[in-house]
């Protein structure tokens, strides 16, 4: 399964279990009641538990991202191939034809007018990397691509009224 | 000390009244009424705006790009109008409850939400003004295939919305701080700082629901700093092309406001929640340390989130973007530990009655954590390169809109209705709104969590499959939910026609009669 | 609950308000003398900066005037002033509307409009922290912190841009883009929609082989040919049977010579010439049509007009 097949797995996990707890404590509110200070005094025994097992989950899942962030400044070691890819309304100017598998890659994108996206579909049509065209700045999107076969390009920042045509492909061999 | 409850609420106004505010005080819920029913009045027309975009986008009715495009703005900025108009209604009457406030500076506030949210109406349908409510630059000024006048009318309309929210803001501030002892008072520092001393003195900390209204009054002053700067460069830059501004600049100021905007729907009206859970569960919401220091956490976490929406823009400091994620992951902590599990606490074992009411506040606790999650991953920069931009965007911030805070207000509106009248609602339709309006919300929002997931793109009028037929999934949710309201609509309808004829008198509580096992002894 | 604020009237509030209105006569100092002399022609961005301080002075004085009318009066009522909000919050967003960057370069020419715009700087944030302080005191201090916050924001991007990426003219300097007058290489700009083969995407972007004589051959065609590819087009249209309802951006930002080659590119490549249609586009025609702007919209319905295929 791809990350994102994965992240909604996990997004449904999570939503079973809350409907789950929502479910058992409406379900609790009946049958006989209790005071506030009867509650009070586990409940809020079990809130510092809580409290300390999402700080621990939020800073682990943290921790386990900052490598993955995608913004390393590191030059192109030497065996990158660079591109320079303009976009603008409704097309990617300059896209190349061809791009080598197995290779780094670098994109270069900006744009000559809005701004737009610039996300790449590997030929199963799953989204494997995007990153912003903005006019007036530069950005960097480094992808190694280990599949061959023809790839598609879309604008995923709405950019006007044929946003949803603006497309662009390239080889990957 | 039998450990049972005890019945002890009424629907009758706080006790802190004094009989010549009353006046006052039932000028301040008409105007809350006002502000109710014209921000759901709005929902309920956008809703219907949006079923077309679906629609659109499952192909069983294409719209021409022009229209599917303006709608898409004019449904993101009405919705956010409208529900902003819902919260600021709810606050304004919880704080009048607490302090004098001057009703015409209210109305001046409504006045000024409604007339921009006529322009934008005005802009998107005539004028076919379609850069996105989040008109990012330089969008609307290139190329455009909408009237000149009608980018101006945009603009200023978002302007007049600000406008009037920057009044009910500076309002609110004034009132919590004038009735709770300055800014200090307001947020409780005594309670964390002073604990001793505060708890000596006898005097009581503000009610639960004057933290929200003093964090967002102070954060939304922050977010009209930021907001009033870029409508200014927008409105000049409308009137001047010459002039040059930064893309990325508009970018973090215009993110900076729609996210902070969007964010203070749900914290405003879970005020709401705090008045209404308590008198459901015949429980009080305690403000204590912890539950202003997780108010103080929010004021601090939604306004360093924003940067979460410039994740793929490489150009933003890296320090910038770490800050968006820390601060994302940070804000879940109050929401989650204070807010929601404080909830959980009030209806543990309470014997709370399943009423319309209760029922829309307790899902849309658990809708705001839905949400919450689908928040959570898309603001992992590693996830956001995947998900940024998809189907999944709309996926959390509909659940977070319409299943927490559109439910939060739908409680309240029901739990006013309930108390006011002996009728009671029946379990069939209670049953069936309850699968109409939250099948048909979990249909809606799962459609959007799985097109995203599959990396469809969010704003494409049309697309191939597999989008289309999630659209049309999401679209039959629509549907369901949109014929569930209508129920709602109905019963409540019912509910206030029977209260004017048969009106509850002060004193009684029949909706702690349900309650079970309650018992003669003193237990609260 | 209490009703009224209690003004300090046990505290002389006249030392502040005297504090006040030297701290604001040295902002407006700093603004004139450290950032204004040395540099005649500044930048917008140090422009912006220098009228940080003539706001910051500005809105001093206002709090200064309003403390001093307000001070010691006891039982002043506060609540319920809250038409002094709507002069506050117009004049903060005035100031900012009247830091228009593209006038600077004018004004600087003009001493005296120089100075006039800089004393309007200070009055209208006086006037708004002065207006705010009577809707509440807190409120002025609040107005007076959100003026100079935006003051000092406006600088990083209003009226100061990078400017188009380098990456641009890079691109544009490549062999195969670069036109120099050759319709083909022109022609480069429009192949992402169009096509090499000038075959367009079959409900997506009309098709121009085999299209473009009918246009040609049609009464103001040419002229509308012209049109489109200046201004754009935008609505529905039948083209070589087949419907379109997407929108195409101008190119007028290219040079006339450019939208020339590329025009005659498209007429001559794919298809005979029809007879009538024999002069080709030249650069005249092109900077002919700029004189009036059309939208996207009343391109199409030029073509609607003409009834064109």
């Amino acid at each position: 399964m791809d990350l994102q097949g994965r992240v909604l797995l996990t997004l449904f996990v999570v939503s079973a279990a809350v409907v789950a707890i929502f479910v058992l404590i409406a379900v609790r509110s009946r049958g006989p009641a209790l005071t506030q200070e009867a509650v009070q005094g586990p409940g809020y025994a079990v809130r510092r538990w809580w409290f300390f097992l999402l700080a621990a989950v939020l800073a682990l899942a943290f921790g386990a991202s900052l490598p993955f962030y995608p913004y390393s400044n590191a030059q192109a070691e030497g065996e990158a191939v660079e591109f320079t890819v303009i976009a603008q309304q409704f097309s990617f100017h300059n896209l190349p034809e061809e791009v080598p598998v197995n290779t780094p890659v670098i994109f270069n994108v900006t744009s000559s007018d809005v701004t737009h996206g610039f996300a790449i579909y590997d030929p199963a049509d799953r989204l494997v990397g995007q990153v912003q065209a903005m006019p007036e700045y530069d950005n960097q999107l480094r992808v190694t691509f280990t599949e061959r076969g023809r790839y598609t390009v879309r604008c995923l920042e709405y950019c006007g009224l044929a946003h949803h045509l603006m497309e662009g492909g390239f080889e990957v061999r | 000390m039998t450990g049972q409850a005890q019945p002890t609420g009424t629907f009758v106004e706080a006790a802190s009244l004094t009989v010549e505010d009353a006046a006052g005080v039932a000028a301040g819920r008409r105007l809350m009424n006002l502000f109710l029913a014209t921000g759901l009045a709005l929902v309920f027309v956008l809703m219907l705006v949006g079923l077309l975009m679906r629609l659109s986008q499952a192909e069983w009715l294409p719209l021409d790009p022009a229209w599917f495009y303006s709608l898409m703005t004019l449904h993101g900025a009405g919705m956010i109008a409208a529900l902003v108009l819902c919260g600021m209604g709810g606050v304004w009457y919880l704080v009048r409850r607490e302090a004098r406030m001057d009703v015409r500076l209210g109305y001046a506030a409504y006045g000024l939400l409604l007339g921009g949210v006529l322009l934008v109406l005005a802009a998107t349908v005539v004028g076919k003004f379609a850069a996105a409510w989040t008109t990012l630059y330089p969008l609307p000024f290139v190329n455009p295939t909408w009237p000149f006048w009608s980018t101006g009318a945009f603009f200023i309309g978002l302007m007049l919305i600000t406008a009037g929210f920057s009044v009910w803001s500076f309002q609110v501030l004034e009132a919590v701080m004038r009735a709770f002892g300055g800014l200090g008072g307001a947020l409780g520092f005594d309670l964390v700082f002073n604990a001793k001393a505060f708890k000596a003195s006898g005097r009581q900390p503000p009610p639960a629901q004057i933290l929200p209204a003093t964090v967002i009054a102070i954060d939304g002053l922050i977010m009209a700093t930021a907001s009033m700067l870029l409508g200014a460069a927008m409105l000049v830059r409308w009137l001047d092309p010459s002039v040059g501004i930064d893309p990325l600049w508009a970018k973090n100021l215009g993110y900076f406001f729609g996210h902070l905007l969007a964010n203070y729907i749900i914290y405003m009206l879970l005020a709401f929640v705090y008045v209404g859970l308590p008198r459901f569960t015949n429980r009080k919401w305690k403000t204590n340390a912890p539950f202003v220091i997780g108010w103080w956490g929010t004021m601090v976490f939604l306004l360093a989130a924003y940067a979460h929406h410039l994740y793929l823009d490489f150009a933003q400091p890296v320090a910038m973007q770490v800050l968006g994620h820390v601060a994302s992951y940070l804000s879940a902590i109050p929401v989650a530990v204070v807010t929601v599990y404080g909830a959980i606490l009030l209806v543990w074992r309470s014997g709370m009655r399943w009423t319309l009411g209760s029922l829309f506040m307790y899902v849309g606790l658990a809708g705001w954590i839905l949400g919450g999650a689908g928040a959570l991953l898309d603001a992992t920069v590693q996830f956001n390169t995947l998900l940024h931009n998809t189907l999944w965007v709309p996926g959390h911030f509909h659940s977070y809109l319409l299943g927490g805070s559109l439910f939060f207000a739908l409680g309240w509106v029901f739990q006013s209705l309930e108390e006011r009248t002996t009728a009671t609602s029946s379990r069939s339709v209670k049953w069936l709104v309850g699968i109409t309006v939250f099948g048909g919300t979990a249909l809606f929002v799962g459609a959007f969590y799985v097109a995203g997931a599959a990396g469809v793109p969010r704003r494409f009028a049309l697309a191939q499959d597999p989008s289309a037929s999630l659209a049309g999934v999401g679209s039959v949710g629509a549907v369901v939910l949109i014929a569930g309201l209508a129920i709602c609509l109905v019963e409540g309808l019912r509910l206030w026609r029977s209260g004017r004829t048969a009106p509850v008198t002060a004193g009684a509580a029949p909706l702690l009669a349900g309650m079970t096992n309650v018992g003669e002894g003193q237990g609260g | 609950m209490p009703e009224t604020i209690e003004p300090r009237a046990t505290v002389n509030a006249l030392p502040r308000v005297y504090l006040l209105l030297v701290l604001g006569v040295v902002a407006v100092a700093v603004g004139i003398f450290a950032i204004g002399l040395p540099d005649p022609h500044l930048s917008i961005r140090n422009h912006h900066i220098q009228h940080v301080f003539f706001i910051l002075g500005g809105g001093l004085y206002g709090l200064a005037l309003a403390m001093g009318l307000t001070a010691n009066k006891p039982g002043k009522a506060w609540p319920g002033r809250g038409v002094w909000l709507a002069p506050a919050l117009l004049a903060s967003l005035v100031v900012m509307v009247a830091m228009w960057p593209s006038t600077y370069s004018v004004i600087e020419a003009n001493p005296t409009l120089h100075a006039l715009q800089h004393g309007f700087y200070i009055v209208a944030s006086a006037v708004a922290t002065f207006c705010a302080y009577y809707f509440a005191r807190s409120a002025g201090w609040i107005v007076g912190g959100m003026q100079v916050v935006m003051a000092w924001a406006a600088a990083f991007g209003f009226g100061v841009n990078p400017g188009p990426s380098p990456l641009i003219a890079q691109v544009a300097a490549m062999p195969a883009v670069a036109s120099g007058g050759s319709g083909a290489a022109a022609y480069q700009n429009c192949v992402a929609c169009h096509m090499a083969d000038g075959g367009g995407m079959p409900g997506v972007f009309p098709p121009l082989a085999g299209h473009v004589p009918a246009l040609l051959a049609a009464d103001g065609g040419q002229e509308y040919m012209v049109r489109v590819v200046l201004y754009g087009l935008q609505g529905q249209i039948t083209a070589a049977g087949s419907s379109y309802a997407g929108a195409m951006p101008g190119w007028g930002h290219l040079s006339d010579d450019d939208l020339a080659a590329a025009l005659n590119h498209v007429s001559s490549t794919w298809g005979e010439l029809p007879a009538t249609a024999s002069a080709p586009f030249s650069a005249a025609d092109v900077q002919a049509a700029r004189g009036t702007q059309l939208t996207p919209q009343q391109v199409h319905e030029l073509r609607e007009g003409l009834g064109l295929p």
